[in-house]
């Protein structure tokens, strides 16, 4: 599949997560309809309206290719966020660092095998009723170490859910 | 590719090369993943540390001595014979083993709430089997405190520890750190202001441990982060050996001073948020380590959530940082003192914890107690004092009942009228009870009346079943489980 493909598989697919599952992206080697994928660019989706109390956004079934680690930025309701923007900015949730199980792929194309990670959301961010958006960030690091950089990482995820804790 | 880029690429090739075999390090092709299944054997249960309290140190606060005992330690840990199932390759192996790496056949103990006590009881292993090869049963192993901030005298901690650094004339130096000595990791990645807000969101036992499917806070956070800095340096994207991989990781010896810093944040969140009810599934997980002794050793989630007891060590505070000071404990109130009357007496009992699981039952190796302290007498009187566990109308005629788990028979130390009376004798009983009424003292959580029956008895010494006056005073009763 070529690179524009691809994206377009992947904007579908993030789509037809939000509206109509239906749409989405129906190539083998591209995400399933509940599935997104995450690469390069900072990849958005509407996952409904919060409900009252704690919440807690849920990452299930996290999946990277395997032979590779994955940097990136957890937002809420932060549609604009890309590698540039901090870690205390509004909206932030988490930054995630997975360390790899394989130093080399077993096959083309395989994955690692997925986890799932619960992360709170700061109070306050996301009031009872409104509409949560979560925005993925993949961050490099610059010359000096400092995480502000677009970064590169392959991974797949089911579609992000919150819950609310008592 | 052309000649002159090709040409290029074996020079780089050639350099990094020789930059790494300059250090004494194998070539990267030697140090295959391969197979990582442990060594089988047949396991036993850990007893428990029968020894002292050991205490782990951050690595910038060891002295010249103890970082040269490390340095022995690491020393003596790779140069075992591959016969031997402690060798470092082997420990390393195990966490690839566990990691899901290789061809393992059982469940990853990462990506769930396994991460924490599994790497608590891996790392004591290493611990004493590193304390028996320099004969030194309180060697610790010390920890990489990166989230402390620098402080006066105390400083660089988000560059790797200086007693790592160096060549393979080190111990310590591990031959695959993409990382340099003036690498810096980022602070608002591990500082400690990233770690105060983990630790403050992760406030629940299900957010902070994780569940059986669902991954602890710590191993997507500055664990990781440290893990890909130190493999991969800037390039956090990219898995390279050794600690970039979780199949590969545990051969750096800076594993274990990192993840012995995973292990304190352990011990920071109980501070700030008290010991947790700990799952019986949690408690209950196990494994399998070849310990110091070269024995197959189970291990449970419960020995590492009984750390001071189960493992015996503890953490000293980080570099600049003073010792927390404890709260002085308010003075014990002193017991409540009760007089025996002749007619019985019922207390009702709250149990108290020991410091074990409050965990009853005739197969669960512990015992119900009904504990009777500071009863006092005159020295020149006798006294037969029944005990009835759960049985509040309890009279001295009974003296067969199953509720009775007691006589106790207090003689006199002078003989009577001999003017001693003002002498008191002091005595504490501990009465196991039997299996049944610890049954109803379990589903009554330890609050059951305990009636306490003076009875009168003859000359001869037989008891009968008229009311008895008595001197005698005691603490209100209470339940431990022991």
């Amino acid at each position: 599949m070529s690179g524009i493909a691809r994206a377009l598989c992947h904007t579908f697919a993030i789509l037809g997560a939000l509206a109509v599952p239906s749409l989405a992206c129906s190539s083998t080697d591209g995400p399933r309809e509940d599935r997104m994928q995450v690469t390069a660019a900072p990849a958005t989706l509407e996952i409904g309206t919060a409900p009252a109390g704690r919440l807690v956004l849920h990452l299930d079934d996290v999946q990277l290719a395997e032979g590779q680690a994955a940097t990136f930025r957890v937002f809420v309701n932060r549609p604009d966020a890309t590698a540039a923007t901090p870690a205390d900015a509004k909206g932030f949730v988490q930054e995630l660092y997975l360390v790899p199980r394989r130093s080399r792929p077993s096959a083309l194309g395989a994955r690692q095998p997925g986890q799932n990670l619960a992360l709170p959301l700061p109070a306050g961010l996301v009031g009872p009723g409104e509409r949560i958006t979560v925005t993925l960030v993949p961050v490099g690091a610059d010359a000096e170490g400092r995480l502000n950089q677009p970064g590169q990482v392959d991974i797949t995820l089911k579609r992000p859910y919150v819950t609310a804790e008592r | 590719m052309t000649r002159r880029t090709l040409l290029a690429s074996l020079l780089v090739l050639a350099l990094a090369a020789a930059q790494v075999l300059g250090q004494g390090c194998p070539p990267p092709s030697n140090i295959p993943v391969g197979s990582c299944a442990p060594k089988a054997g047949t396991a036993t249960n850990f007893a428990g540390d029968p020894g002292q309290m050991r205490v782990r140190k951050s690595i910038y606060t060891l002295n010249s001595t103890e970082i040269a005992q490390l340095r022995l330690a690491f020393q003596k840990l790779r140069a075992l014979p591959s016969t031997d199932p402690r060798t470092w390759m082997a420990q390393a192996n195990v966490h690839c083993w566990y990691c899901a790496g290789d061809n393992s056949t059982i469940p990853d103990v990462h990506g769930n709430w396994a991460f924490m006590p599994w790497h608590r009881d891996y790392l004591y292993v290493l611990e004493k089997t590193l304390g028996k090869l320099v004969n030194n049963p309180n060697f610790a192993i010390p920890y990489w405190d990166w989230n402390t901030p620098d402080t006066p005298g105390c400083t660089g901690h988000l560059r790797m520890p200086p007693p790592y650094l160096g060549s393979t004339n080190n111990s310590l130096f591990d031959c695959y750190r993409v990382v340099t000595p003036t690498s810096t990791m980022s602070n608002s990645s591990v500082g400690a202001a990233r770690v105060t807000q983990i630790l403050n969101a992760n406030n629940t036992f299900a957010l902070f441990f994780g569940s059986p499917s669902v991954s602890a806070a710590l191993w997507p956070g500055p664990h990781g982060y440290v893990h890909l800095f130190v493999g991969n340096s800037v390039n956090l994207n990219v898995a390279k050996q050794d600690m970039g991989v979780l199949e590969t990781a545990a051969r750096d010896p800076l594993f274990w001073a990192h993840h012995a810093n995973i292990d304190r944040l352990w011990d920071v969140w109980v501070a700030k948020y008290g010991t947790p009810v700990y799952p019986t599934g949690f408690l209950n997980q196990n494994w399998t380590f070849w310990n110091q002794d070269q024995k197959l050793v189970r291990f449970t989630g419960g020995d590492a959530a009984n750390r001071a007891m189960r493992l015996k060590y503890r953490y000293a505070p980080p570099c600049g940082e003073a010792p927390v000071q404890a709260t002085p404990a308010p003075p014990p109130k002193p017991p409540e003192i009760v007089s025996m009357t002749p007619q019985p007496q019922t207390f009702r009992t709250e149990a108290k914890e020991t410091g074990r699981m409050f965990k009853i039952g005739p197969n669960s190796g512990t015992h119900v107690v009904v504990n009777l302290e500071n009863v006092t007498a005159p020295a020149d009187e006798a006294a037969v004092l029944r005990v009835f566990v759960n049985k509040p109308n309890a009279n001295a005629a009974m003296t067969e009942d199953s509720h009775l788990v007691q006589e106790l028979f207090i003689v006199p130390g002078r003989t009577p009228g001999t003017g001693h009376a003002g002498h008191q004798h002091s005595f504490n009983f501990k009465i196991v009870l039997p299996a049944a009424i610890a049954a109803e003292v379990e589903k009554a959580k330890g609050n059951v009346p305990v009636t306490i029956v003076p009875v009168a008895s003859t000359p001869q010494g037989v008891l009968s079943a008229a009311p008895k006056q008595v001197r005698v005073k005691m603490a209100k009763p209470y339940i431990t489980v022991e």
